[in-house]
């Protein structure tokens, strides 16, 4: 009862709870909460107070790992760490739950960390089948050994082509002529990272000690998930034990490093960002319920966080932390100091004016989608392209390949799947339309009814021209041609005021509209706002 | 009541009752008094007058007796015994036997009871022969009885009231078959109540009633003295064709009054624009899931947008080590092909970024409210573009608190007093938050808000911190309007459009 309340405040929601399932949603900057223990080390001090632990506990090994020089250029990042005597459970249901807790929590840094492996990926090996010392060679695509998963040698080319995991990541080995392989004393492949793992290393219920090896592009990301999955295993009771690696550049160093990261923070920011000058106690308090440590310090603040905290990147972030540490609810209040006048967009007088003169013409407004295809913009209307159409490259429909040019052929459609209602029906749009890759402002009226002729358009154009305030004697009314546009032959009008075109208009012709299979009389007609905006000018300024 | 408010057929009704106010008035004796040929004209004049409590009204039930099926081809055709009657006084004696009764065009069906009923009459069968009485007077009595019998059939044409009827010849008629049927009927009576005697029957004269007033009638005094028809309050009407804005222009015209109130000027963008501005500039990493195919729409045309050098590599150094900003970065390698493809923008933030971009040392409160673009299948609850509301704040001392305090005050002025912020995420705000407000009572996320990250305002150099904040507009059209099925917004039934509240 009390986490389903509180644990929302550490910026976790709670999407689902019975009497024995949590499920809880976990930000994608959080990927050290993705699994039950590595949660359950943030919620301890977060909401039952207890002392943080932002360091993981690692006693020293004999066991190490060489890294060839080769890998530089193929997988430069490479860390291990030997877990052992992990406490796996005492019924068989329990060990089960455990090795799908560590394979999802895996699966899950792949995704997170990992993004598809590129970054990051894990392996998590049977230590009591492999024979120490190890090392990381690479290989030509040749090379064969017995994946996991398989009961057969296979070639690394037949993997990448055959094996299911294979075909998913053969993509991140694109262009490398060699591959990395992780190899035990005995030659025996634990694993070709990113890859698969090999047959004899695979964990099994009975499994108490780990082997556990990280390769990728990112150290940081590295780093992360080397260090959550041993949280999760000492969790378990499991001992971390440091595993020496020669890396392929640089000193010999042990992974996985057990002290926690230090931050600075300068106290300055924290009271830009928040608001007031939190005292040393508050900041104390709010930074250990996230799980870190305050040192103090006057004009920066110094901190030790959890080195798998992968989401500080900035002292920013140390920042939210402190916010939430300390509650989102008890953040104080603040108001904007400068004076300022709010300003509409120009064009958005015009779009009133338009939509009410519409809806005096009694059309009721509708709203259509921006995207739209050629037959729909160009083929079925006759208009021919204005300037650069926008085209998608990953369509998902065939409807649905470009943005529109003219609003019309939405209500043509609209009209369309209207057509089991009664007569009349009439509606307008008014909205953005791209040409030339640019938004531009568009209305456009169409009116389905028995009487729908030229006569009854002409008045509505007439109507727009005069409640926009149109000086009469500027406006021109131009018969269009037969075929441009979707206008029966000798009752379509293109209108421009000083010479500049504004709009058209018409009755529709029933060869357009059968291309919507509509059979009724229609009329309609379509303004540029852009144009009538330059061509009429306010009536009030 | 006043008798002002009397009907013409209840006027009429009045006024002939009062010329004999101490009768009991028969329907009959209204229709004809009134010279009306429709009884449901004065039983609806009646039922006007005694509901005005000027007449009483006496209703009486009864049975009504007329003709069943048997008894109309009875009535035309001749009873079945008289028939038979009439065919065996016309027989030679020799020929009165029941075979004779069939050649004669008696049905099968007939002979049977027919014969029971001669018998019932006097006649005997007597060595297969059918035998009339012998006695004059008995054969006279038959005679009558035929012809009582048929009488009583006539009388029932238009039908008779029980109480009106001989009873043994209604016994008798009630024990065959389909002759006679009855019916409930009810006779009503009417006689002037002392209210009804009071009335002035100078008012009972009847008015010219009128149901539509035309341009001669107004011009004229006609109207003057003239009465106008009532009309039933409660029959509906056609709806009368109508204009209106559509709940998303009306949604969107309320927050934008709500910001202009607030002190902030609109902004706006274009849908086209690049991976750069949409993304990279908001620290959005190049191998973030949401930038892959599957969630944007990438461009054809234009499959790639030009971006000055200097900010592809102020971007380069912000993403892969975080510039001169504090921060880590992300590491990897920065594209800046990735950087210029060509996509629909996914949110409208990347007009705030555009604005910021121009205008870096300025305060400003600025907003925007315009479409956005996912690469989404259409389904009930999904559409690939839908409309996203954004405003910020950049001052000195814009700070958590101030964004709090303001998005507060910006979900009062919508109509909703509760608020309350929770932690969130978004990759390109630090501190972030979720903005939940009590709607009819339960707390609903609308909205999220946050500091852009130094990483995002840094490069544009911005003097102050930015405090932002946005929402969806679709999830709140659809709990205002109730809808389940977000399509209905887009690609609208234009019978629900029309018959959605002015929002």
């Amino acid at each position: 009862m009390r986490l389903s309340v509180e644990l929302p405040l550490l910026g976790t929601d709670i999407s689902h709870c019975d009497s024995n399932t949590f499920e809880v949603e976990i930000f994608p900057d959080r990927p050290d909460l993705l699994c039950a223990e590595t949660l359950a080390h943030a919620i301890r001090p977060f909401i039952h107070g207890e002392e943080p632990q932002p360091n993981l506990e690692v006693i020293d090994g004999d066991i190490t790992l060489a890294v060839d020089a080769s890998l530089a250029e193929v997988r430069p990042v490479i860390l291990a760490a030997v877990v052992r005597g992990v406490d796996v459970g005492q019924t068989e249901e329990q060990r089960q739950q455990f090795i799908k807790g560590l394979m999802e929590h895996q699966e899950k840094l792949h995704f997170a960390l990992g993004r598809g492996r590129r970054r990051a990926s894990i392996g998590v090996h049977d230590l009591s089948a492999l024979a120490p010392p190890f090392r990381v060679i690479t290989v030509a695509r040749d090379y064969s050994f017995i994946p996991l998963a398989a009961t057969e040698e296979m070639s690394i080319e037949e993997i990448l082509k055959e094996h299911p995991k294979g075909i998913d990541y053969a993509h991140l080995l694109d262009g490398m002529e060699t591959v990395p392989v992780i190899l035990d004393a005995n030659d025996a492949v634990l694993s070709f990272p990113p890859i698969i793992n090999g047959e004899h290393t695979t964990v099994s219920e009975n499994t108490t000690d780990f082997f556990i090896d990280v390769t990728g592009w990112d150290e940081r990301a590295c780093v992360a998930c080397l260090q959550l999955i041993c949280l999760q295993l000492s969790a378990r009771g499991g001992v971390v034990e440091a595993v020496r690696i020669n890396p392929c550049s640089g000193e010999e160093f042990s992974a996985p490093d057990p002290a926690p990261l230090n931050h600075e923070v300068s106290r300055s920011l924290v009271k830009d960002i928040l608001g007031w000058d939190f005292t040393d106690d508050q900041i104390g308090t709010a930074i250990s319920r996230m799980g870190g440590k305050f040192l103090g310090g006057d004009e920066f603040l110094h901190f030790l966080m959890p080195r798998w905290r992968f989401d500080i990147l900035h002292p920013i972030d140390i920042i939210e932390d402190l916010a939430i540490g300390h509650g989102y609810d008890d953040l104080g209040s603040s108001q904007p100091e400068i004076s300022m006048a709010g300003q509409a967009r120009p064009e958005s007088m015009l779009g009133r004016r338009v939509r009410e003169c519409m809806q005096g013409l009694g059309l009721q407004q509708v709203q259509s989608l921006t995207l739209s295809n050629e037959a729909d913009q160009f083929t079925k209307v006759r208009w021919l392209p204005q300037g650069e159409p926008t085209i998608i490259a990953n369509p998902i429909t065939n409807e649905h390949t470009m943005l529109r040019q003219s609003i019309l052929p939405s209500l043509l459609r609209l009209i369309a799947s209207n057509r089991h209602h009664e007569l009349p029906q009439c509606i307008y749009e008014s909205g953005y339309c791209v040409r030339d890759h640019k938004n531009t402002t568009r209305a456009a009226w169409l009116v389905a009814d028995h009487k729908a002729g030229f006569a009854k358009a002409r008045g509505f154009a007439q109507i727009l021209l005069r409640d926009l305030g149109a000086e009469m004697a500027t406006v021109t009314w131009e018969a269009l041609e037969a075929g441009q546009g979707p206008w029966l032959a000798g009752r379509g009008a293109r209108i421009k005021i000083d010479g500049r075109i504004v709009g058209e208009f018409g009755e529709v012709d029933p060869s357009v509209s059968e291309k919507f299979e509509l059979s009724v009389p229609m009329h309609g007609g379509e303004f540029d706002l852009k144009a009538l905006r330059t061509a009429i000018p306010d009536p009030v300024i | 009541m006043g008798e002002s408010a009397l009907s013409n057929p209840e006027r009429r009704m009045l006024a002939a009752l009062l010329g004999n106010p101490d009768q009991d008035w028969s329907l009959d004796e209204v229709l004809s008094a009134c010279s009306w040929h429709d009884q449901a004209q004065a039983v609806g004049a009646g039922q006007g007058l005694a509901d005005a409590g000027l007449v009483s009204l006496n209703e009486q039930a009864s049975a009504v007796w007329t003709l069943g099926i048997e008894g109309e081809r009875a009535h035309a055709d001749g009873l079945l015994e008289a028939r038979l009657w009439n065919w065996l006084v016309s027989q030679p004696e020799s020929e009165r036997g029941m075979g004779d009764l069939n050649s004669a065009g008696f049905k099968r069906h007939e002979t049977g009871p027919g014969v029971g009923l001669l018998k019932g009459l006097g006649v005997k069968i007597i060595a297969g022969s059918l035998t009339l009485p012998e006695d004059a007077s008995e054969f006279s009595g038959v005679a009558d009885i035929l012809s009582a019998r048929g009488d009583f059939l006539a009388s029932l044409v238009e039908g008779m009231s029980e109480e009106s009827l001989d009873s043994s010849m209604l016994a008798h008629f009630k024990g065959r078959k389909d002759l006679i049927v009855s019916s409930e009927s009810v006779s009503r009576t009417w006689k002037v109540t002392e209210a009804g005697m009071a009335v002035d029957s100078s008012t009972l004269v009847e008015a010219t009633q009128i149901a539509d007033i035309t341009p001669e009638l107004l011009q004229g005094d006609g109207w003057r003295n003239a009465e106008f028809k009532p009309y039933d309050v409660n029959l509906e009407s056609a709806n009368p064709m109508t204009g209106k804005a559509h709940p998303m222009q009306a949604l969107i015209e309320r927050i934008g009054a709500i910001f202009l109130e607030m002190g902030f000027t609109e902004i706006s963008g274009d849908y086209v624009t690049s991976a750069g501005w949409n993304m990279d500039a908001l620290f959005i990493p190049q191998d973030h899931p949401a930038r892959e195919m599957q969630d944007t729409f990438y461009l054809d045309n234009p499959a790639s947008i030009d971006i000055a050098d200097e900010q592809l590599k102020s971007w380069q150094e912000i993403h892969e080590h975080g510039g001169d900003t504090g921060s880590l970065g992300w590491g990897g390698k920065f594209s800046p092909e990735i950087a210029q493809r060509g996509l629909l923008r996914t949110h409208t933030t990347v007009n705030t970024i555009r604005h910021l971009a121009k205008n870096p040392k300025e305060p400003c409160r600025v907003f925007s409210v315009g479409r956005v673009f996912r690469k989404e299948s259409i389904d009930r609850t999904h559409l690939p573009e839908f409309h996203q509301i954004e405003g910020i704040i950049m001052e000195p001392g814009a700070c958590l608190p101030m964004l709090v305090t303001t998005l507060k005050t910006f979900y009062a002025k919508m109509g909703y007093p509760e608020v309350r912020v929770r932690p969130a995420y978004f990759p390109y705000t630090e501190p972030s938050l979720e903005v939940e407000i009590k709607w009819r009572g339960e707390w609903l996320e609308l909205g999220g808000a946050g500091i852009f990250r130094p990483e995002v305002t840094e490069p544009l150099g911005c003097s102050a911190p930015v405090c932002a904040w946005g929402m969806g507009l679709e999830r709140l059209a659809m709990l205002v309007l109730d809808l389940d099925d977000i399509r209905q917004l887009y690609i609208s039934d234009l019978e629900w459009l029309r018959a959605q509240p002015i929002l």
